[in-house]
This record gives structure tokens, C-alpha cells and sequence, in this order.
């Protein structure tokens, strides 16, 4: 007998909710489960892109965890979570510390706090470390966040940075709407030329990092015709002085950002899109808020919405400041809740070692880390609740049943020790003050310089998801005029030096990047150990960098 | 064969997210559509053509790859040997060098599906379409695109 069941779900791996069918076949002595596209319904009418279309590559993935480990050893579960809750209860609240990513449903990350509650423990933190952390800040409660129709009834788009492949479903309302009529615009800034200068009307191409004075430009040209006072009149006569000094820094035409202030004035509603990638730019945080000025200058028929893989609350500590206790060895207990932490950031690796208990959870086995415990949990895919998406709050329901010897987030933590269940309310935007991130602005165009040293970038791949790697991850994007300097080739050997790692990589060579600039994909934490996790001054946030590397062959 | 639908690209939608090879090798662990990489803001998606007098199929030795009565180019037996005659016979270079369990990856327009091929089905942005050869003369595709050079497109 052939049972045939169709499970649907919100696709849990960027913002943008998309629905996401599963069909699984079941016969007498097999299974197969497929992605299905024919669904009408959902925001996404049945397309997937390519993290989306692997969905059942993660259900069925050979490295998935299934049973607990201790340093690489398997042991049972009533093993494992006996040694964990007697070893905890050795220790202070003050020497623990929680930390959670990606992978948890909303409910799950309450019963995290929760059980710090319960338990006194105030080292609780996000240990998702991406750039686009930074959009839990809000500068104002004035910001007009952009929804789907917003999109659709745009007439003048503003993106910043890679927007279309964190998310590629966005791609569709935004071309549809530029293609609607000839008037409507499209603007984008970036350091790397990427797809979307191929569809844009002006493309700013800007220095590396230098994106936060492409806006600066820009909100100084239509400071004027704006209504609004966010930014006060004696601090915008700052900005003015400092107007020649941005347009010798981005070498850019002012006409092409005059062009662009007109267009956004004039053209009536409109969208910006934000978006960041793994140390492609120095302050994200900048770039984030002066989006948002921008929007509040602009008016409200402009709308503001960014683009990510995930979003998480920050927790009672940013991870910056847990990550100095670390380093001062105040935390002799660290556990993990989600899927990519600590292996995703080997920078936190040589920390993590000197911990007394190291407790991971993943629903994969990753063979480049395996100290302390692992305990493997069900996929999101498998999981029932609540997700964040860009429109709101979406439902997850499960694909599949979790696989054989995984446990939920809920029952470890109930193992390990007990806690109340009394409701808690999870903070997810956070304030800035605006002061504070103008000054910083003003201070940025101060210290901004273009290294003429070559400097290395990271980049994801679309494609790259969950074992479905392509072989790109060795490759290192240069132009023509550094491969000239360095007098290489394309497809020869390269090594890459920086000052905290080395690799050997085939060089590409593209007209997408400017010159002294490499590009390396950051989808496996190989190349993630290229950059150096830094503190941010204001929020205690980590940010990752471009760094400066060399060529040696 | 004017008739038969075939895998169309719209240019001027294609952003290059590689969501079709993922969604082949989703359900076949193949990649029977590729990307070409043109410049830096050009790439794209390169599906078999399904000819009507395919050159592949006349270069296999074993009469493996066939054409159906609908005009489909398929592996119609299991007799391939991976000899990869057909990779080196077609002129449009679209199939995979690389074999896959010592068998060359061919497309087959998803036939066991009754609607869209699944690479055409997810595309993110309309970008493939599955039509026959005269609705895509009705259509306006590509149009922004071939008005300038592929390597300076849409600026």
C-alpha cells in the first residue's frame, strides 16, 4: 500500500517566510520525501530558492547527530544528562553561562530564559554572531518597517548590500515592480559588484566599507527638502563641511547621488533594503541606523526592511561582554543551545577549550570541533511553534517526526535542572541613541581611509547549504588590474596570509570587485578563521571585519 | 516540434541564486541544469535544449539516450556506461562532464511530474518558463537584456 502525506511548514532559513511543502511517499519498505512547488498559497506561491529546495537533504542528511557524545566518544543519553546536571550543580549562577542560535523556535527560546531565570543565571547571550545582529537596534519608534505590499507599490528602491541572496525571493516583487513602468528606479550600493548592479538603474560602487558615506551623501542632499528634525540643524551644518571630504572618499559621481536623493524625493512610495554579509563592511551597526535616518528623513510613504538568514533576540549580556568573561576565565560552564555555535566562529574555539563543561546541542555531527558534550536535537524542520519572519510571526509545523535519538531543546533543559514556567516577555528591538550613532557617523567619515594593502573579504554563496557544497569555497575573487600587480593568473595557486590564518586558494578573476581586494566565500568556517571577532564600542556587540591579508604564491 | 514545451530564460529576471541546480539535485543528486558564469552580474542557468534531432542520442554507442513520441530526449535503458560520448557530442555544452554514479547526467523535463519541471517550479523569480516555442515568440523576453551587450547588461 502506498501512503502518500503532504507536510507544510514556513521555511525557516532566512526572513522572508516562505511556505515550504514536503510530499512523503511511504511504501511498504521505503520512504521518499520531495520538495513539492505546486502550492498556490504562501508568499512565495510555490518557489524555493536553493537553501529551500534542501530542506530534505537536512531531514535526511548522513551527518546528522544521534547519539550524545563526550569529546567525540558516543554515550547514552541518561548517561550524558546525569554527568551534565551533577557537574552543574558544582558551580556558581555566576560561572554559567547559556547561549543560544539559530534553530530554536520562539517557544523554545522562552524556556531558555526561563530556566536562566529559574536558576539565577544572568550570562545569557545570543551566540548567532552574524552582522545582522545589528537589526535589533532601532534609532527611533518613528521607523516605518516596509511589508510585502510595500514592496509590490514601490516605485523607487534603495538597496545596500546583497539583498537577493540572503533572500532571492525578495528579488520577485522588487523586479516586478521596477519593470512596471519605465519611470520607476532601482539604486544600488555596494563595495562588491554583484547581481543586482546588473539590474540596478545607478550603481554605487563605493570602497570597501564605505557604504555608511554613500548614505551620509545621500541624507545630506535631501536634508533640506525633509520635514523631518531627527537629525537637528547645527549637526547636519557638521555634515555639510564634511560633504567634500565623502565625496573624495567614495569616488563616486555627486551627480549619480544627487540623481539618486532626487529620485527618492520625487518618487513616491518607496523601499530600502539593508542587508549585510560576513565581514564584507566595517560597521554594519552604522549602516543599519543611517538606513534608518534615511527613512525617517524620507518621510512615511518610504519604507525601510532587511534582509537575514536569522534573527535572535540578544539575551541579558551582548556576547561581546560574555566573550571577555570568557577570555578572563570568570565562566567555567558554557552551554549551547541551536546548531552553528561554537562551529561556525573558530575564532571562539581556543575560549571554549578551558572551559570546565562545555555542553553543545546540534542536530549535526561536525568533525571540526568535538570538544566537550554534544547532544544532538531535532532539525527546525522537525520542530512544532512559532518563527519570526519579516511580516510577523509565522507557524512552524513539522516535516517529519525528529529523527531517532535526538531530544528537544525542552526536554534537556528539563533534565539538567527544573525551572517555573511563569510567562517572561523576550525583548527583540533594542534603542539606540541616535546622538550616539551620528557622532559615530561623523567620527567614521574622520577615520575612514582606503588601504591601498590588499584586503580580503568574505562573502556567502547562495548556493551553499548542508552538504550541498559546491567546490567555490577555495576560491579567492580578485580583479584583473591585482591580478596584474601580483602578475597570476586564473585557476593558479595562491597562498593567502593573514594575521590569523593561512590557506591555499585558485584564483578567480572577475570584474565584480575592485582593486587589492580578494573575496573568499565564508559558507564553510575554514575561511571564517581569516577574521578576527571584535567589540563593538556601543552596543558590546561582535563585529567582524575586512581584514588585510597578502599574496604569496 | 514546435509544440512541445521546452525550458525558457528570461533574462531580465534571472538573478543568478542557482535555486534550479538545487532543486534538480534536490531530487535527482544531480545537476542536469548548470550555470554559466558570464561576467560578474551575468549568470546563468543552461538546461538541455531537447532537440529534435539531438546529437547526443545519435553519438551514444549503446542507443541509451532516445527520443519519445512527446519529443523528449531521455536515458530510455540502463545500458549507459558512462562513456560521456554525449557530453562531448552536444553542441550547446550543456551537459555535466561529471559523471554521477558513472552515468551522464541527462535532463528529462521531469516527466514523473504532471506540472513544471522542478527547476522552472522554484525559480524565485519567473525566470524559467516551461512554454512551447510559439508562446515565447508572443512574449517580450529578454527584451531589456538584448537591447545591450551581455557583458554591460542592464546598466
Amino acid at each position: 500500500m502506498i501512503l502518500e502525506k503532504i507536510n507544510k511548514t514556513t521555511c525557516p532559513f532566512c526572513l522572508y517566510g516562505c511556505e515550504l511543502t514536503v510530499k512523503e511517499i511511504n511504501k511498504a519498505n521505503f520512504r521518499i520525501r520531495q520538495v513539492e512547488y505546486d502550492s498556490l498559497l504562501g508568499i512565495n506561491k510555490g518557489r524555493l530558492c536553493a537553501r529551500g529546495n534542501m530542506a530534505v537533504n537536512i531531514l535526511e542528511n548522513r551527518r546528522r547527530a544521534v547519539r550524545p557524545k563526550l569529546n567525540g566518544v558516543s554515550m547514552s543519553w541518561a548517561n550524558a544528562l546525569e554527568t551534565i546536571k551533577q557537574a552543574l550543580k558544582k558551580f556558581r549562577p555566576e560561572e554559567v553561562a547559556i547561549t543560544y542560535d539559530v534553530n530554536n523556535t520562539n517557544e523554545e527560546l522562552k524556556e531558555i530564559y526561563q530556566f536562566c531565570k529559574s536558576n539565577n543565571i544572568t550570562n545569557l547571550a545570543s551566540s548567532y554572531l552574524e552582522p545582522e545582529i545589528v537589526f535589533r537596534y532601532t534609532i527611533s519608534e518613528d521607523v516605518k518597517y516596509g511589508h510585502f505590499s510595500d514592496l509590490e507599490e514601490s516605485k523607487v528602491f534603495l538597496i545596500v548590500g546583497d539583498v537577493f541572496t540572503k533572500s532571492p525571493l525578495i528579488a520577485h516583487p522588487i523586479l516586478e515592480a521596477k519593470y512596471k513602468d519605465r519611470a520607476h528606479r532601482l539604486y544600488y550600493i555596494d563595495s562588491v559588484k554583484t547581481r543586482i548592479a546588473g539590474f540596478a538603474h545607478k550603481f554605487l560602487w563605493v570602497p570597501v566599507s564605505a557604504e555608511p558615506l554613500a548614505l551620509l551623501a545621500i541624507i545630506a542632499e535631501i536634508y533640506k527638502s525633509s520635514e523631518s528634525k531627527i537629525i537637528s540643524e547645527k549637526s547636519f551644518n557638521q555634515l555639510r563641511k564634511l560633504l567634500p571630504k565623502i565625496y573624495e572618499l567614495i569616488k563616486v559621481n555627486p551627480e549619480d547621488i544627487k540623481e539618486v536623493a532626487q529620485s527618492l524625493i520625487n518618487l513616491d512610495p518607496g523601499t530600502i533594503l539593508v542587508s549585510f554579509d560576513y565581514a564584507k563592511t566595517q560597521d554594519p551597526l552604522l549602516i543599519w541606523s543611517l538606513g534608518q535616518i534615511l527613512q525617517i528623513l524620507l518621510g512615511n510613504n518610504k519604507k525601510i526592511i532587511y534582509t537575514a538568514l536569522a534573527q535572535t533576540p540578544k539575551g541579558l549580556i551582548s556576547f561581546g561582554e560574555l566573550f571577555e568573561k570568557l577570555k578572563s576565565g570568570n565562566i567555567k560552564v558554557l552551554i549551547n543551545f541551536g546548531d552553528i555555535f561554537p562551529y561556525w566562529y573558530p575564532q571562539v574555539h581556543s575560549e571554549l577549550d578551558r572551559l570546565s563543561l562545555l555542553v553543545l546541542t546540534s542536530p549535526f555531527r561536525y568533525e571540526s570541533y568535538n570538544q566537550g558534550f554534544l547532544l544532538p536535537t531535532a532539525s527546525i524542520l522537525e520542530k512544532a511553534g512559532t518563527i519570526n519572519s519579516l511580516w510577523g510571526q509565522s507557524k512552524l509545523s513539522p516535516l517529519a517526526s525528529p529523527i531517532d535519538g535526538s531530544k528537544t531543546t525542552s526536554e534537556i533543559l528539563k533534565a539538567i535542572s527544573e525551572f517555573s514556567t511563569e510567562d517572561i516577555e523576550i525583548k527583540t528591538k533594542i534603542q539606540l541613541d541616535i546622538n550616539k550613532v551620528y557622532e559615530r557617523a561623523l567620527n567614521f567619515i574622520e577615520s575612514f581611509s582606503c588601504d591601498d594593502r590588499f584586503t580580503v573579504i568574505g562573502s556567502e554563496s547562495p548556493i551553499g547549504y548542508r552538504g550541498y557544497f559546491d567546490s567555490e569555497e577555495e576560491v579567492l575573487w580578485i580583479n584583473s588590474k591585482t591580478a596584474v600587480r601580483y602578475q597570476i593568473v586564473s585557476f593558479s595557486k595562491i597562498k593567502l596570509i593573514t594575521d590569523n590564518y593561512e590557506n591555499e586558494f585558485k584564483i578567480k578573476i572577475t570584474d565584480g570587485q575592485l582593486s587589492n581586494v580578494g573575496m573568499v566565500l565564508v559558507n564553510t568556517p575554514k575561511n571564517r578563521k581569516f577574521f578576527k571577532l571584535e567589540i563593538d564600542n556601543l552596543t558590546k556587540e561582535i563585529i567582524i571585519k575586512p581584514v588585510i591579508g597578502s599574496l604569496i604564491f | 516540434m514546435t509544440s512541445q514545451k521546452r525550458i525558457f530564460l528570461d533574462l531580465d529576471y534571472c538573478i543568478g541564486c542557482r535555486s534550479c541546480e538545487a532543486a534538480c539535485y534536490s531530487a535527482y543528486g544531480e545537476r542536469r541544469i548548470r550555470y554559466g558564469d558570464i561576467s560578474s552580474t551575468v549568470f546563468l542557468p543552461l538546461a538541455c535544449r531537447h532537440c529534435d534531432e539531438p546529437l547526443c542520442a545519435r553519438a551514444c554507442p549503446f542507443e541509451v539516450l532516445r527520443v519519445t513520441p512527446e519529443g523528449l530526449v531521455i536515458q530510455a535503458s540502463f545500458h549507459c556506461v558512462g562513456c560521456r560520448s554525449c557530453i562531448l557530442a552536444c553542441p550547446f555544452g550543456v551537459l555535466d562532464k561529471e559523471l554521477s554514479w558513472h552515468i551522464s547526467q541527462k535532463c528529462s523535463l521531469c516527466y514523473d511530474r504532471s506540472g513544471n519541471p522542478r527547476c522552472v517550479a522554484s525559480c524565485p523569480t519567473g525566470a524559467l518558463k516551461f512554454i512551447t516555442e510559439k508562446e515565447i515568440s508572443k512574449k517580450i523576453v529578454s527584451q531589456r537584456f538584448v537591447a545591450r551587450s551581455p557583458y554591460y547588461r542592464r546598466q
